[in-house]
């Protein structure tokens, strides 16, 4: 799976929280959940769900503390895919 | 050191909550016994999810902390519940910040401070765009300096911070919003 792919796949999953749909005209690396897409921080666990759901991976605690923009969410998901 | 969290009983909560996959990611063994046990089980997730992000934005303000998604290291318990009002604590390594919540039938909202004693004043509007204008209103009061001195910038790590006059005021404040609601909470100790 290439970077982009994952991106685009992380932009589908977190498109249905997003409440500035703005932050998705330039979704990148850099797209802040909180700060640019304004999901509230109380669905940022339904975004982690889901992203264990569609790669099928487990992000445990310690990685869900920094999971703050799509490109940390997308570090994680290919350190987790490779282990 | 003070933060505050507002919920909008509105808005659903999530789905997923009564799955272990989500509980789990969210609270302690003891949080969860403690909302499943509750007669309203989602008011409580709802409330204690609300300690946890009013404890949240005091801790951070308190050690200028950057930002983190660590729910689990807030650890939640309610004291006391008497009429309107809901006391609780919020431990993070070995800070215990205390809180105090009311619950009405269109929203939660939730105070945590370090200090119990600390004097504070908070309020609650049904409009989020008139926030920073309130906040201002009563800075001119507490200051005594008109409204137009002040601006609000958030830091690096995205804490609000008051300006007056492009100088930071250093006031402690928290605010927050959530769907049709949003609020503010100022410690009274610098005014």
């Amino acid at each position: 799976m290439t970077d982009k792919t994952i991106l685009e796949k992380i932009k589908a999953i977190v498109t249905p929280y997003v409440q500035r749909k703005e932050g998705l005209e330039d979704f990148s690396d850099s797209t802040d959940f909180i700060t640019d897409l304004k999901i509230n921080s109380a669905n940022l666990v339904d975004v982690i769900l889901d992203v264990e759901d569609e790669f099928n991976i487990e992000i445990d605690n310690t990685s869900m503390e920094g999971m703050l923009t799509a490109g940390d969410a997308k570090r994680i998901i290919l350190t987790k895919m490779e282990s | 050191m003070i933060g505050n969290d507002i919920i909008d009983l509105d808005i659903p909560i999530s789905p997923n909550w009564k799955s272990p996959r989500y509980l789990n990611k969210l609270f302690s063994s003891a949080e969860q016994t403690a909302i499943l046990k509750s007669e309203k089980p989602e008011i409580s997730l709802q409330l204690f999810w609300s300690l946890k992000e009013a404890a949240y934005k005091a801790h951070q303000r308190q050690f200028n902390l950057p930002r983190k998604y660590n729910p689990l290291y807030f650890q939640c318990e309610i004291i006391s519940e008497e009429k309107n009002n809901i006391h609780g604590i919020v431990k993070i390594n070995s800070q215990n910040y205390f809180t105090l919540s009311r619950i009405t039938a269109a929203n939660i909202h939730s105070i945590a401070t370090l200090d119990k004693n600390i004097p504070t004043t908070f309020k609650i509007f049904k409009d989020e765009n008139v926030l920073k204008d309130k906040l201002f209103t009563e800075y001119s009061l507490l200051l005594k300096q008109p409204k137009s001195n002040f601006r609000i910038q958030k830091n690096k790590h995205n804490i609000p911070h008051l300006f007056s006059n492009n100088l930071n005021t250093g006031q402690v404040f928290s605010l927050s919003h959530h769907g049709r609601f949003s609020a503010f909470v100022i410690s009274l100790m610098n005014c």
